[in-house]
């Protein structure tokens, strides 16, 4: 399958203060994001995920190693028109409209002339700006700035997506409505790549994520590769278990909470719910509720960071 | 055309700068001022409202060439509204050249606005407006292109404050140059010489653009000098510009 973005020992060293420091950003990065995909790529605050985005949409260049993007070296100016960028917290010329500022992307982007209205009036109902569009973006809010920026990485119909933290200011709707434009995207054969530090939303529309801890990428694949489709663990919720059978029920979960009237139980197994429901029967409880439990990104996420830090000592 | 672009929105973010209409503003009320001084000018009263418009025109518009200019670059970095302009399918050098001839746009228009202001004072106290006024205001906007260059040089590394002296300071050691020379050629020893010629040629060479005594005394230039100015002005520029582009080409954002 074709890949869109390969990267191979990526390096990127950042020079600061008056004597020679170093700061390693990222180091050995080796990606491969395919076409059609979207890939989440997650990570702490500092772990490295700006730098990468930086130097695959060619604003730094590499200390070592190599990006390529569609195919060629990621400083090349020809892939630009392919690619539509986000970066992080964006900012756009305060004395501009949101429309002024479009046709100037738009225009910087090759985009013919006549074809630009018709992008502009499709792309502010997109990300919903009409009510804003005579407004300089100097009064905009962080949110707002957001939806410029997704309107304005779109404007060119680029082929590849890159977006730093485009969830960042956007209020619960406006996430929702994200989701759907990348969604779409994907649909109409786009690749998107975009970095976060809200797993929830990686959870609901990535097809890989990659995770990337003090510069080096720790892990890559499929959500349910990385977390395992196997059941962690099962809860249950119990109505009519008194004092004593709690005290025997802990004997087989470690994990019993008591509440007025009811009981939440987490086991490990099958087995374990089978030994439980034989005692709720003996007693006359009743079960009100059963769900299995898989490993979430988030356990993942912070077990491996732990690993990491664990290694550092 | 892509540069175009970037031509024009340079325009358009300058003069919906203050900074720039205030200094035109500042300029012209300078300008009828020479109106109030006229009495105690016995005699030369046309001339001195002469001299001060043209010296206006040219200490106006160098102001909104180091003031505005020295923001350009610095400002889209700072901001980081380039990103989203470089990483469109654009030549870094085409962003420079740009904003550089998005600023002479600025400064055409500054100087238009001026100029105009100018001879409908000189209409109003009845004073002869001749045609020949122009030339020195044609040669201040080609000194325009040369401080400008400058100030874009000098805003692709270095912060507004540090670049808007160092321009200040080159537009002043400029209209020295011609005497450094002759000062080099007076010493005896060859090291001075040879230092003096060096900083003759590097150092922008600024004199020849004022002839504004020259006009406002009616003293024919011949068309040659002014020719020559011209050139001078278009390849002294264009080297500073590809400068800045090389500059700008290698660095990291
Ligand atoms: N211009 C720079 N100069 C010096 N160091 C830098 C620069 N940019 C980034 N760094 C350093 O590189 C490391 C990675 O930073 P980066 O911005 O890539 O992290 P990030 O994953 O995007 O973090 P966040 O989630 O906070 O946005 C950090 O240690 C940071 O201090
Ligand atoms: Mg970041």
């Amino acid at each position: 399958m074709g890949m869109v973005i390969v990267t191979e020992n990526l390096t990127k060293d950042y020079h600061t203060g008056f004597r020679a420091h170093t700061i390693r950003a990222i180091e050995n990065l080796n990606l491969e994001v395919e076409v059609r995909e979207i890939f989440g790529f997650l990570g702490p605050n500092g772990a490295g995920k700006t730098t990468t985005i930086k130097v695959l949409v060619g604003l730094t260049k590499p200390t070592r190693g190599r990006a390529m993007v569609l195919g060629k070296s990621s400083t090349d100016v020809d892939i630009k028109k392919l690619i539509g960028f986000l970066p992080e917290s964006p900012y756009f010329y305060e004395y501009l409209n949101p429309v002024e500022y479009l046709k100037l992307c738009a225009q910087l982007s090759g985009i013919a002339r006549a074809e630009q209205q018709r992008r502009i009036e499709k792309l502010i109902n997109l990300v919903r700006l009409e009510r804003f569009v005579k407004m300089p973006m100097r009064g905009f809010s962080r949110g707002m700035l957001q939806r410029v920026g997704i309107a304005q990485a779109l404007i060119h119909d680029p082929e590849l997506v890159i977006l730093d933290e485009p969830m960042g200011g956007l209020d619960p709707i406006g996430r929702r409505e994200f989701r759907d434009i990348i969604l779409k995207l994907k649909e109409q054969g786009k690749t998107i790549f975009f970095s976060t530090h809200i797993l929830a939303d990686v959870e609901m529309i990535c097809d890989r994520v990659g995770i990337i801890l003090n510069g080096k990428l720790i892990n890559t694949g499929r959500l349910d590769e990385i977390l395992g489709s196997e059941i962690e663990t099962f809860e249950m919720v119990v109505r009519g278990l008194d004092r004593k059978m709690v005290k025997v029920i802990e004997r087989i979960s470690n994990k019993v909470i008591p509440s007025e009237d009811k009981v939440l139980i987490e086991v490990k197994t099958e087995e374990e719910v089978e030994r439980i429901m034989v005692i709720m029967r003996e007693v006359g409880a009743k079960l009100l509720s059963l769900i299995p439990r898989r490993k979430t990104l988030e356990d993942h996420f912070i077990s491996e960071i732990q690993k990491e830090r664990l290694k550092e000592i | 055309m892509k540069i175009i672009g970037v031509i024009l929105n340079t325009f358009r973010e300058s003069i919906r700068d203050k900074v720039f209409i205030t200094i035109i503003i500042f300029a012209i009320l300078v300008m009828v001022s020479g109106k109030v001084i006229q009495p105690l000018a016995l005699g030369e009263e046309a001339k001195v409202v002469k001299d001060i418009g043209l010296n206006s025109i040219a200490l106006f518009s160098t102001l909104i060439a180091i003031l505005v200019g020295g923001r350009l670059v610095y400002k889209e970095i700072e901001k980081r509204t380039l990103y989203l302009i470089i990483t469109r399918p654009i030549h870094r050098w085409q962003f420079i050249v740009g904003k550089y001839f998005g600023l002479l746009l600025v400064l055409f228009e500054s100087i238009l606005i001026m100029t105009c202001a100018f001879y409908l004072i000189l209409i109003l106290l009845n004073i002869s407006a001749s045609l020949n006024l122009l030339l020195s205001v044609l040669l201040t906007f080609f000194q325009l292109w040369v401080i400008t260059a400058i100030a874009i040089l000098f805003s692709t590394f270095s912060t507004p404050i540090t670049g808007a002296v160092f321009t200040f300071a080159l537009y002043f050691i400029g209209h020295l140059t011609r005497d450094l020379k002759t000062f080099g050629a007076m010493s005896k020893s060859g090291l001075v010489k040879t230092l003096s010629d060096i900083m003759y040629y590097v150092l922008p060479n600024l004199a020849n653009f004022n002839i504004k005594g020259e006009v406002v005394h009616n003293v024919t230039i011949a068309p040659q000098i002014i020719v020559l100015t011209i050139a001078y002005a278009i390849v002294y520029s264009a080297i500073i510009v590809f400068a800045s582009c090389i500059i700008f080409q290698r660095k990291d954002f």
